[in-house]
């Protein structure tokens, strides 16, 4: 139950008045994996941080796991919606990797054993235990993105939503990071103009256009219409040209 | 720029070193009360201006290079305590990563680049003349007499930190002398790169530069161009009058003896050099007088403005 | 700074965490900062006339440099850039002191060249010490090892994060450069209108960074104060004994009679 993530009426206004997001309904259910794709200004971004309170709805409501989204549910929606940002440096600014995994942990006024276990844990499921001394500065492209997943794991999310997560890898890590996605069985929402990974990790894709949303469906239905996606400025994956 | 160890000797380094210690403990507590500061934003700023330091603007007329030190731009988005912290901050990494500047002399260098541009440049003279919309010419007057002011400050600083350090191998006058045009020349240069930076970003984001939230009046502008005014004039008759003698004079006094200096031997030749070459004659000290006079009365009239405005803006928080 | 860029971000690199291996990296960096500090105050309080002095507070950087298998090499050419400003105050020296204190090869050695080589030699070996320090423990273990001898949370959060940031934020520089100059001859300094808009565009980039970073943390529950370190670092005996011995050993080097 508590892995649902629901979008109802949702509407929202920049403070200059324009609209970027304009009543969208969706309901993602337990432990399913969905994309969201759609041009750049499409609005990705501005859902993405409604999701976890970073915006607040202009009008309609986000429901996390059955709760609303309001000031007062903030922290506990904090901690079961995992966020993480396009670019890994912006989630990694402690001096060192452990730092960094164990700062939600320790917000959360954990004990420093229960912090220590959660992060250990945390780098265990990204394959990156060794790196757990290391400074940020010292890490590559991929090793990043993995740890900044770490950093959202360590809070023991039901839904991770992410934001254009193979950018900027090399074709071996970005490998390496479809493989660890497709061992989660957390709730998954992508971000992401990568089709072809949308094609092999989600069942289901979502997408928007201008703030709204254009289609909804499973990735067979979406990805065999080309004229759909040609309409929102995309192209289909190459698995299903 | 920054003072290295061997310019200092250690009763002063170490006074500067608990003055500056100070300051930094009261921005500690004057940015946890101030809500709008963000840590990041501090964290980021600094690495920016830091970086910023490493890139040469061509300064026109000569030929030479130069770069900004970014107190006033800093305070400008932090606020002063906020910028003071900040600068500070990036002055320490500075020594530590790649021996800019002294351990020892940190001190010197926090006050002589980040407190008189941070703490007395910013408030005083630049904020009250700033306003998000306000003109270009508004603009880089306020931050030319703002950098001006400050580097000045920093030039009759760093001057009385060798001369008592007995390392200046000048007298105290004659330094000044040295110094303070140089200073001006690069007071102005910073400010025109201050304000030009401030211009190109604040057609994107306005609201990244802090404005002052009372109303813009005549008398505020008046004053803050008075207290610039004031630096200014002020550091000049510094080295036409004879306060620095008087200054040399009354230091003997305090330190009972003389001066700590290299020796008398050098400081007659670089005069007899100085004198073939200076503008500024020997002085009448009945015009010493009539200027040491006019100094007292703008110290008074300073201190009760400053006294005002530190009532003002605790009645603004 | 007239090095290059990427000769800088490689030092920068180099200095994340410590270097040293062996029984020096054993020791806390509470009591290595501390013994730095000590060793630089009483190095620069050595008079300018001994200069044999001086010269022997070298010997133990080159010792604790083999120790902590750092190139005193490096050391010793990273530490030459001080040199420049120092030599300016020695030449006052040079100037003024005319008495003759000894001959060599026939040549008049007087008392303004003894103390300009001493100032010379202080402000080389000084520097070489705060960079052995640096490159054997690593800026951030220094930063912990200062808050806890004391210095606020706060400014050590901020060393860390202008350290953590600094990296990104001349790389972007170098990218913004690096456009400018393909469009134009390539400088080493640039025209204030063009140099203008590269420090403007990197502000806003940095401005940019923060936001987000604020949101990161926000996303992770932080409630705006400064979090709390976790103090992995003990002080041991080890550690006293480190402290007593390097405190005997610098009193020595700083009073003992040569003569």
């Amino acid at each position: 139950m508590h892995h649902s993530l629901e979008f109802k009426d949702l509407y929202y206004r920049y403070p200059n008045g324009q609209e970027a997001l304009r009543g969208i309904n969706l309901k993602i259910t337990h432990g399913e994996h969905v994309a969201l794709i759609g041009a750049n200004g499409a609005g990705k971004s501005t859902l993405q941080l409604l999701t976890n309170g970073l915006l607040m709805p202009s009008s309609g409501e986000v429901i996390v796991g059955g709760v609303k989204l309001q000031p007062s549910t903030l922290r506990l929606i904090r901690q079961s919606v995992g966020l993480v940002f396009q670019d890994a440096d912006n989630q990694l600014f402690m001096s060192t990797v452990e730092e960094d995994v164990a700062f939600g942990p320790r917000n959360l006024g954990l004990s420093e054993e229960e912090v220590s276990g959660r992060v250990i844990d945390a780098l265990r499921e990204v394959g990156a235990e060794h790196l757990l001394s290391k400074s940020p500065t010292q890490l590559s492209g991929g090793e990043k993105r993995r740890i900044a997943i770490a950093t959202t794991l360590s809070m023991t999310p039901s839904i991770l939503v992410m934001d254009e997560p193979t950018a900027n890898l090399d074709p071996k890590s970005r490998r390496q990071l479809i493989t660890l996605l497709r061992g989660f069985d957390h709730t998954l929402l992508l971000a992401t103009h990568d089709m072809d990974l949308a094609a092999e990790l989600c069942r289901r894709i979502v997408i928007l256009s201008q703030g709204e949303i254009m289609a909804d469906g499973s990735a067979e239905e979406i990805f065999l219409n080309k004229e759909l996606l040609e309409s929102c400025s995309l192209e289909q994956p190459y698995a299903y040209r | 720029m920054h003072m290295s160890d061997a310019l200092v000797s250690a009763p002063i380094a170490l006074g500067a070193d608990a003055i500056a210690a100070t300051l930094l403990a009261i921005s500690i507590r004057k940015i946890y009360r101030q809500e709008r500061l963000s840590i990041p934003l501090m964290g980021v700023l600094g690495a920016f201006v830091f970086a910023a330091q490493m890139i040469n603007f061509a300064i026109p007329g000569t030929g030479s290079s130069g770069h900004i030190i970014g107190g006033i731009l800093l305070s400008s988005m932090l606020g002063a305590w906020g910028g003071f912290f900040t600068l500070c901050s990036v002055i320490v990494l500075q020594c530590l990563l790649f021996a800019d500047g002294g351990l020892l002399a940190l001190g010197c260098n926090a006050l002589n680049m980040a407190a008189f541009s941070c703490l007395v440049a910013y408030p005083l003279i630049f904020k009250p003349l700033y306003r998000a919309d306000c003109s270009t010419l508004k603009l880089f007057s306020a931050s030319i007499l703002a950098n001006i002011a400050a580097f000045l400050m920093g030039a009759i600083a760093v001057t009385l930190e060798t001369t008592l350090s007995g390392v200046s191998a000048l007298p105290l006058g004659r330094m000044l002398l040295f110094m303070l045009p140089i200073h001006f020349v690069i007071g102005i240069c910073e400010g025109v790169a201050t304000a030009l930076v401030i211009l190109f970003v604040r057609r994107r984001d306005p609201e990244l530069f802090l404005h002052d939230q009372r109303q813009s009046s005549p008398r505020r502008t008046i004053e803050a161009f008075a207290i610039a005014a004031f630096i200014i004039a002020a550091s000049f008759t510094l080295v036409a009058s004879s306060a620095p003698d008087g200054l040399e004079w009354s230091i003997e006094n305090v330190l009972q003896g003389e001066l700590p200096s290299p020796t008398s031997e050098l400081h007659t030749s670089a005069e007899l050099i100085l004198q073939k070459t200076a503008i500024i004659p020997d002085y009448n000290t009945f015009l010493a007088g009539i200027i040491g006079c006019a100094i007292l009365i703008f110290a008074t009239w300073l201190i009760s403005l400053l006294s005002k405005r530190v009532r003002g803006d605790e009645s603004q928080s | 700074m007239s090095r290059s860029l990427d000769k800088i971000l490689f030092e920068l690199e180099q200095v994340a965490q410590g270097h040293s291996s062996g029984l020096a990296s054993t020791i806390d960096p509470r009591a290595r900062t501390l013994v730095a500090i000590i060793f630089l105050f009483g190095l620069l309080s050595i008079s300018l006339n001994d200069i044999g002095r001086i010269a022997i507070w070298a010997l133990p950087l080159i010792f604790l440099a083999l120790l902590c298998r750092v190139n005193y090499l490096s050391l010793l050419s990273r530490s030459l850039i001080v040199l420049p400003f120092v030599a300016l105050i020695g030449l006052f020296d040079i100037l003024h002191e005319r008495e003759v204190v000894a001959t060599l090869l026939g040549i008049r050695i007087t008392q303004g060249w003894i103390m300009a080589l001493a100032i010379m030699l202080r402000a080389i070996i000084s520097v070489q010490a705060i960079l052995l320090l640096i490159l054997s423990t690593g800026i951030n273990p220094i930063c912990r090892a200062l808050q806890g001898l004391g210095l606020p949370s706060l400014f050590v959060l901020q060393l860390m994060m202008v350290y953590r940031f600094l990296i990104i934020m001349i790389r972007q520089l170098q990218e913004l450069m690096r456009a400018a100059d393909s469009r134009s001859a390539a400088k080493s300094h640039y025209p204030l209108s063009l140099w203008a808009h590269l420090v403007g565009e990197l502000l806003l980039r940095a401005v940019g960074r923060a936001k987000v970073i604020n949101q990161a943390m926000k996303a992770r529950l932080w409630d705006g104060r400064v979090p709390i370190f976790n103090d992995k670092s003990c002080w041991r005996w080890r550690e006293t004994i480190f402290m007593i011995l390097s405190i005997t050993g610098i009193a020595l080097m700083r009073y003992i009679n040569l003569k």
